[in-house]
């Protein structure tokens, strides 16, 4: 309920739209806003079905802009309780007041002049004990409704949104337009620091928003938002397109926060597919998935990955505001120089921003922020890291020190002093030496998802001796057959035997360790059923999987041949894994997503020294 | 109970059961070894409750009795030089007392009635194999059996009696080995699917150890196997499910037949192989008139160029194989010289040895299905 009432408020072009709730709302729910308000004659009819006033025209209906156009929800709360609206347009001088009660109406009659309109709900479903009864705890209510606020607030960070609940505010967005503002009034300036800026077009898509850095990775699935054109819709229908840009930097388990908008002609959009209108269908799903995994691949290869310990505590105190001296930081010293845990890496991460307010907490200082340039269109919507040289881009050639608890190597580089951890570091060389050999599928394939669908080379297949047959759902049998050119371009020899039954004859010669049941039915897995209407991208994403299997596999062989914590090393040694580390595509952390390297910039040297 | 026994027989036991006990016990009492005393002597027992292992270690036993000890005897035992060791067992308080001159330990246990009991073999006999045929079919298939537990069946080997031959066949899915060697006169023909897990058969193989004559008695019971050979005994759970049809796959017929020397094609398949060793890289053999050229290509590694000599029937040929699957077969022909035929580059190929008696059926088959390489 809540969402259509902020709905109509956005519909309204409000600017301001303020939240109240009692309750959880079972008691009230007021929203008020600033926008273009009704006359009397449609504040009259607001409550009669069907009836809208958002459609000026019927040619409007196909390219539907506007959150509703069916005219249902204010009727339906109508209905189920005590509602009054107030509203009044700009050239009207007089407002309007009606109050309805459990569906009738009980008066219309003049109110005070305002521009926008406020709606208070009152003793919601009053009338239908049932459905009271079936309401949650009132604290389970408020928050779901700051999720759903908060879900449109990110959507529409040109509006500014508050929440009072039970009289103590809450939370609000300032209505600046910079969806970062709007993620530090949800979710506090902390928050926003560990996010890294998206925008990036490609082709009619636009993506822009925040995706979380590493460190700020949840297991729970949570802090994701995704709105299309400006409505929030559900985040599991792009989820795998960030998750893929993600891949190799994130322990397994983790899922990426993110706050992402899609822009695109209505016209490619269907959004009536759910009365929510949470689940929408894009016309072209492949190049909506390609354009946000392009976009957020680029912003994550831009951003600074890379631990600086210093910073983080500097940042931590401007956070608490200038004022403090050094000696009164309490959590200064063991944040800094405490085990190396993921809280001093990560807090590095914020990209260089500065601290203190939400305005400027997302100003870029760094230029790595937004270096964009470096990552072709290609490279970024596989999910992988540029491969042009990355060295440059990444981590600067770094001079070796010496080495500490025969753990990490100490090294100067250009921009201050970094720390790396010879195991992790060690890793990621081996693992992606390892990863170059998985020769033909891997880079066949990668070169196969952008070519458009063009003519895939064939890599290498090891033809079975026992075939193996696998019995498929309905849905997942015609999901195979309208992949069979793509999974035999790759290497698979499968055979549809009609019906559910599939025979595999041949798998891809990469991926001979995998057992091939797994291997098909792995990809059919990653097929949901969004995607299985548009069998070409994400087919061949879905075998991805396999390879997904087979870097894991990698993965650990790096992890056994790679040099211990606790070996002494010579300065050669030292220099040619630092050397070797940043010829590497992702140097900032290890396989399974651990970090490599730690940073302590000049400036936070000069900082920390009162220089 | 009460027993002197010598270090080393102690220890050697010791350490065949060893490899039985459960690594992570449900019960505590399976991580441990029944050490027990029968008209034998000493026997030791171990089981997981896939397989279990019995041994017995010639004792002078002066008290009977049984008692359950922690893996850790073994450790201790080993730790003792060559001598005589003696273990006194108090079975009120589950207590050991092993005494090796002047070393004195007290080892706690486990009460012997809460060891599951070891299952016994059915009456009937399938088969008994002489020991070096038994140590011979598990080297030929052992090697070949999938450890891709999603599939079961492939971990295992099936064992049959047909023609007065036992037939150990496994496969991965990939390559299929196929060994055979003569049964004892009272072997019965078997019926059915008997699959016996590759780890079992391992096991089976390092309790028979490395030499020795005599002959093994291989009983089948519905769920499960029994080996036992001069009092060592080992039983193991049968792996259900049907085994793939494997005679369908071994060729019958060739469109090119090639001998040559098993040790030159080994170590030539070798060599290129040390150029194309990463997963799904592929070696590829040209198979014409006296000449068989093995090549390997790996575009940041090099190449390699190897010339066998050999006679050839049929067409030449060209096919790509992983050459792991073709180096395991090819170390288990035992022969001089053997037949490979090939019918054609994307259909399965089988090697075999070359009897001198041409009459004689082969012992072993081996087919390795090629790769499909991009051109």
């Amino acid at each position: 309920m809540v969402k259509e009432l902020v709905e109509n408020a956005l519909d309204a072009g409000a600017c301001r739209i303020d939240v109240e709730i009692e309750d959880g709302g079972l008691s009230l729910v007021k929203v008020a806003d600033d926008g273009e308000g009704m006359d009397a004659a449609d504040a009259r009819l607001a409550f009669e079905r069907h009836a809208t006033s958002k459609l000026v025209h019927p040619d409007d209906l196909a390219g539907v802009t506007t959150f509703g156009f069916r005219g249902e929800a204010l009727p339906s709360i109508g209905s189920v309780s005590r509602v009054r609206l107030l509203t009044g347009r700009e050239d009207s001088g007089e407002g309007t007041e009606v109050t309805w009660e459990g569906g009738r109406l009980v008066g219309v009659r003049p109110g005070p002049a305002r521009t926008g309109t406020v709606v208070w709900v009152r003793d919601l479903f009053f009338n239908t004990p049932a459905r009271r009864r079936a309401m949650r705890s009132p604290s389970a209510e408020a928050a779901r409704v700051s999720e759903v606020l908060a879900s449109a607030a990110l959507a529409a960070p040109g509006v500014a949104v508050s929440l009072t609940s039970d009289g103590r505010f809450a939370w609000a967005t300032p209505g600046t337009g910079r969806v970062e503002d709007a993620a530090a009034g949800v979710f506090g300036g902390g928050f926003v620091r560990d996010m890294v800026t998206v925008d990036r077009t490609t082709g009619e898509v636009r993506v822009s928003g925040l995706v979380g850095l590493p460190r700020v990775s949840r297991r729970d699935g949570r802090r994701q938002y995704l709105s299309c054109n400006g409505r929030p819709i559900a985040p599991q229908l792009l989820r795998r397109a960030v998750e893929g840009a993600y891949t190799g930097l994130l322990e397994s388990g983790r899922t990426p926060v993110f706050v992402l908008d899609v822009r695109l002609a209505a016209g490619e959009v269907d959004v009536n597919l759910h009365p929510a209108k949470t689940f929408i269908r894009f016309r072209d799903h492949g190049s909506v998935h390609r354009a946000v995994a392009a976009a957020v691949s680029q912003a994550l290869a831009g951003a600074d990955l890379m631990a600086s310990g210093l910073a983080s505590a500097a940042r931590r105190d401007g956070r608490r505001g200038s004022h403090g001296l050094a000696g009164t930081r309490p959590d200064f010293r063991p944040d800094l120089w405490g085990p190396a845990d993921h809280a001093l890496w990560a807090a590095a991460t914020t990209g260089g921003r500065p601290p203190g307010g939400v305005g400027e907490g997302s100003t870029p200082l760094h230029p790595q922020e937004t270096t964009g340039g470096a990552v072709t269109p290609e490279a970024a919507s596989t999910g992988r890291r540029p491969t042009g040289d990355p060295g440059e881009t990444v981590l600067p050639v770094l001079e070796p020190l010496g080495q500490v608890a025969e753990t990490f190597i100490v090294a100067r580089g250009p921009d201050g002093l970094y720390v790396v951890d010879q195991h992790a570091a060690h890793e990621r060389i081996i693992y992606e030496r390892l990863l170059s050999r998985l020769t033909g599928g891997r880079e066949e394939i990668a070169a196969g998802r952008d070519g458009e669908d063009g003519p895939v080379a064939s890599p290498s297949s090891q033809i079975l001796a026992v075939p193996v047959t696998l019995d498929l759902a309905p849905g997942e049998a015609e999901a195979v057959s309208r992949s069979l050119g793509f999974l035999r371009a790759v290497g698979f020899d499968l055979e549809s035997f009609g019906g559910r039954t599939v025979v595999i004859r041949a798998v891809p010669a990469p991926l001979t360790g995998v057992p091939p049941a797994r291997l098909v039915t792995d990809f059919l897995d990653r097929l949901d059923e969004e995607e299985r209407s548009c069998p070409g991208p994400s087919a061949r994403r879905g075998l991805e999987v396999g390879f997904d299997e087979a870097r894991a596999l990698r993965a650990m062989a790096a992890c056994r041949a790679a040099l211990k914590a606790g070996e002494p090393l010579s300065p050669e040694t030292m220099l040619a894994l630092l050397q070797d580390l940043a010829a590497t595509t992702e140097p900032r952390t290890c396989p399974h997503g651990r970090p490599t390297v730690l940073r302590i910039g000049l400036e936070d040297l000069r900082r920390e020294f009162s220089r | 109970m009460k027993f002197k026994v010598s270090q080393e027989d102690l220890a050697s036991g010791l350490q065949l059961v060893q490899r039985a006990v459960a690594a992570r016990a449900p019960m505590p009492v399976l991580a441990g070894i029944l050490v027990e005393t029968t008209p034998e002597g000493l026997t030791l027992t171990a089981t997981d409750q896939e397989i279990g292992v019995r041994v017995s270690v010639p004792a002078t036993v002066s008290d009977d009795g049984a008692l359950v000890l922690p893996t850790r005897i073994g450790d201790i035992v080993r730790k003792f030089p060559f001598g005589e060791v003696s273990v006194e067992t108090e079975e009120a308080n589950n207590t050991a007392t092993v005494t090796w001159e002047r070393s004195r330990f007290v080892i706690h246990g486990f009460p012997a009635g809460d060891f599951p009991p070891f299952p016994e073999p059915p009456e009937r006999k399938a088969l008994t194999l002489s020991k070096a045929d038994l140590r011979r079919l598990v080297r030929q298939t052992g090697f070949a059996v999938s450890h891709d537990d999603s599939r079961p069946v492939f971990t295992g080997v099936l064992v049959t009696v047909e023609d007065g031959r036992a037939r150990f066949v496994a496969t991965d899915g990939f390559r299929l080995a196929v060994a055979e060697g003569p049964v004892g006169p009272d072997s019965a023909e078997t019926r059915g699917d008997f699959i016996i897990p590759g780890r079992a058969l391992a096991e089976v193989a390092r309790v028979l150890g490395e030499e020795g004559d005599g002959t093994v008695a291989l009983s089948l019971a519905e769920k499960r196997a029994f080996f036992e050979a001069d009092g060592q005994r080992v039983v193991c759970r049968l792996i259900e499910g049907q085994f793939p049809p494997y005679k369908q796959v071994i060729p019958k017929q060739f469109v090119t037949r090639m001998t040559c020397s098993t040790q030159g094609l080994l170590d030539a398949c070798e060599r290129a192989s040390l150029i194309a060793r990463d997963v799904g890289q592929a070696i590829r053999l040209h198979v014409n008139g006296t000449s068989l050229v093995i090549t390997a290509s790996v575009p940041e590694v090099g190449t390699a160029r190897e010339e066998v000599p050999i006679e050839s029937q049929g067409d030449s040929l060209e096919i790509a194989f992983n050459p792991r699957y073709l180096v395991d077969g090819l170390k288990n022909i035992d022969t001089e010289k053997l037949v490979y035929d090939f019918t054609g580059p994307l259909s399965p190929s089988c090697i075999r040895p070359l009897c001198q008696d041409e009459s004689a059926a082969p012992s072993f088959t081996y087919v390795v299905l090629p790769m499909r390489l991009i051109s």
